[in-house]
């Protein structure tokens, strides 16, 4: 009730949702980048975990709500005027955070990508940046159960902060960690072996793909001879983690005994606009195959799904059709350039899906 | 008589003219997203300002009389500058929830998803097209020959002033096509997305926020200095109106603007469309803070060519759009602020009469 009249006065004196967005532009003279939805957190520094991989060590700002081990952040910084965010898992363990109120975040340097190899390029010590609330629900709740973590690339990030607040518990566990990468180097493999050494349930195989190949039965075997008894973790690439859920149900594991986290859309190299791909559309619940020659706008692709989206000059002018694309890419076919993969608001009657796209409508 | 152009001259004007946008599309960046902040900061601050000094007015009238200036400013920066360019999308690409088109709200009486639907799609795509942009006179005013004379219109001169004085609820009133929602009107050329009950909720929702702020809330938390904040309010509300209403009507009714016909328009190509934006706006000339005061709308040409640029960039693209008229030999409305808004005035006087 209180906040319902707080809301109407926010409207009816500053026609804003809330009285603090009205003082955000007057407040960033003094805070640039200030935000009413957003955490600020100082980077302390960027550490090189290898050529490719850095760690952005952040002192997060005191009225952040804390984490658990396995949750993500978006993080949001401004690059030439527009406001871009991504999300990272959180690679640090909880125990430090409450410790010293640091946080790390693993970011690989995505060739294509345009953020983060920026981010490493642009950010500097003492700089501020913005950072949401620790969102999801890839964490472990029991640790009496024995576990299998599945790792893919940079998939490690959220195992690393798992593995760490396991052994800080002090609790006797049985965690066996298969970690895949593809051609490149380990992350953390030091201080992963220095953990083995220190704590006698926990084990590490470390496997390189491009020599043994990718996951399959064999390699469960081999590794974790046991691994139907346990609760699987995955997380990595879409392809490793659909891989090897299907693996676990061929063997027998109970469905909710696998847990999973997609690690969102990768940038894709080769943009054809004719790429086919799903659309999902949120709110409606609606998956759509797009695999016609032709190109559709996500709007016609909305219509002939049956949907009915708010509509105006199909042309791009007056905004009306605006909606929330929550992650991959589109083209613009008026300004002819394509999104970024995040989350952010598209005209969909002048844009076109490349690839799997999730729009909430 | 209107110039036409031959197809292929169409499509070469459709290609000039998007060379132009193309070029400042690419520049648009951390300079536009300052600046837009900055203008921002300028309307909170003034409006903070306008407000606690209109109470001091106690201590000196003058305290009075500059928060009236100060509150008018703000609501002029706030209606033209950021409000209308922003709830065009111009500044969707910075990601701010607060500057953008979807959230966006105005301090004025017409709500901004109403607007956005008449105003973006309506008169954008359907500029000066007679019977289908709404806007060409507001359905008030008799501004063509293409436009039956009736005895109202006799007296349109004074309906033109009252219009202008409460310019905000005129268009708040027009934007939810009242008369079809009130009186029950029916078009069969248009469909609606929303119903009339959310028309009647949106619009009454706004227009008592509106009241509530400027005549109750604001009043009643001044004490004894109640009445002089409420005529501070309201003076500052018709300043705002008087200067809105004058720089749009600078825009589309002056004495050279063209109109169209729906049969003219049919099947229409991009530089078809291109050459009925020109020829349906005309342009103001003036010094930077003019036009950052008419929201750009003193570049109404270059807006209603390129509606999603950041508004500041238009006086820059206006030199390049003026070579392109030239080119074609489109003629191309602009002059001075009186000499402008005298053919307005004479436009309204003139079509009086039948």
């Amino acid at each position: 009730m209180v906040s319902k009249v707080y809301q109407w006065l926010a409207k009816a004196l500053v026609n804003n949702k809330s009285f603090k967005g009205f003082f955000e532009p007057l407040v960033q003279v003094f805070f640039p980048f200030w935000t009413v939805d957003a955490y600020r957190a100082k980077l302390i520094k960027i550490r090189d975990e290898n050529k490719e991989v850095y760690s952005l060590v952040l002192k997060v700002s005191k009225y952040w709500k804390g984490f658990e081990a396995g949750q993500y952040v978006e993080i949001s910084v401004e690059k030439n005027g527009a406001y871009m965010s991504r999300i990272f898992s959180i690679s640090s363990a909880p125990g430090l955070y409450t410790k010293s109120g640091v946080i790390e975040l693993t970011i690989r340097k995505q060739q294509q990508g345009c953020i983060t190899p920026w981010l490493y390029n642009t950010l500097k010590k003492g700089q501020i940046i913005n950072i949401s609330a620790a969102k999801g629900h890839f964490i472990v709740n029991n640790l009496n159960r024995s576990l299998l973590l599945i790792a893919g690339g940079s998939g490690i990030t959220p195992f690393r902060s798992i593995i760490s607040e396991a052994l800080r518990s002090r609790q006797a566990i049985d965690i066996h960690l298969l970690y895949y990468t593809h051609g490149i180097d380990h992350l953390f493999v030091g201080e992963l072996q220095q953990q083995v050494e220190k704590c006698q349930g926990l084990s590490v195989s470390f496997v390189n793909s491009s020599q043994s190949g990718r996951i399959c039965l064999a390699h469960l075997q081999q590794y974790c001879s046991d691994f139907k008894n346990r609760v699987s973790y995955i997380c990595g690439p879409t392809g490793m983690i659909q891989a090897t859920k299907q693996l676990l149900l061929g063997s027998n594991v109970a469905e909710e005994d696998i847990r999973y986290e997609y690690f969102g859309p990768a940038p894709v190299v080769n943009l054809d606009i004719k790429t086919s791909g799903t659309i999902v559309f949120k709110q409606s619940c609606i998956e759509v195959e797009s695999t016609s020659k032709k190109t559709h706008s996500l709007l016609e692709i909305a219509e002939s799904a049956g949907l009915s989206p708010t509509t105006g000059c199909r042309m791009g002018i007056c905004h009306q059709c605006i909606c929330q694309k929550q992650q991959g890419i589109v083209y613009n076919t008026l300004t002819k350039v394509f999104s970024d993969t995040g989350s952010e608001e598209v005209q969909i009657c002048i844009s076109v899906p490349v690839g799997n796209v999730t729009i909430n409508l | 008589m209107i110039n036409k152009l031959s197809k292929q001259q169409y499509k070469q004007l459709a290609i000039d003219l998007d060379v132009i946008r193309d070029e400042t599309s690419s520049h648009i960046g951390k300079r536009d997203a300052n600046y837009i902040r900055r203008i921002i900061r300028i309307q909170r601050s003034a409006e903070i300002l306008g407000r606690i000094t209109m109470v001091m007015g106690f201590i000196h009238p003058l305290f009075w009389l500059l928060g009236v200036v100060s509150l008018s400013l703000s609501k002029i920066l706030d209606n033209m500058e950021i409000g209308h360019n922003v709830l065009h999308g111009q500044y969707d690409w910075m990601n701010d929830a607060n500057i953008n088109s979807r959230h966006f709200e105005w301090d004025i009486a017409c709500d901004a998803g109403s607007w956005k639907r008449i105003h973006n799609y309506e008169h954008h795509t359907y500029t000066n097209i007679i019977g289908k942009d709404r806007d060409f006179g507001y359905g008030l005013l008799r501004l063509s020959d293409d436009i039956k004379w009736r005895k109202k219109n006799l007296w349109q001169f004074i309906t033109y002033i009252n219009l202008s004085l409460f310019f905000e609820w005129g268009i708040a009133y027009h934007e939810m096509a009242a008369e079809r929602v009130f009186i029950g009107q029916k078009k069969n050329n248009r469909s609606s997305q929303v119903t009339d009950a959310e028309l009647k909720s949106n619009f009454f929702g706004k227009a008592t926020r509106q009241i509530f702020k400027d005549y109750i809330f604001f009043p009643l938390i001044s004490g004894p200095m109640m009445l002089p904040v409420i005529a501070g309010n309201f003076i500052a509300n018709i300043i705002r109106n008087l200067w809105t209403a004058t720089i749009i009507f600078c825009g589309h009714f002056t004495e050279d603007v063209h109109t169209f016909s729906e049969e003219e328009c049919k099947n229409e190509s991009r530089g078809q469309w291109y050459h009925r934006q020109m020829l349906g706006s005309s342009n103001l000339s003036g010094s930077r803070w003019f036009h950052i005061l008419t929201g750009h709308l003193s570049c109404q040409i270059e807006h209603h060519l390129f509606p999603a640029i950041p508004a500041h960039r238009y006086v820059d693209m206006s030199i390049k759009v003026m070579e392109i008229a030239k080119k074609y030999d489109i003629p191309y409305n602009t002059g001075s602020f009186f000499k402008q808004y005298a053919t307005v005035l004479k436009r309204v006087y003139r079509f009086s009469f039948p």
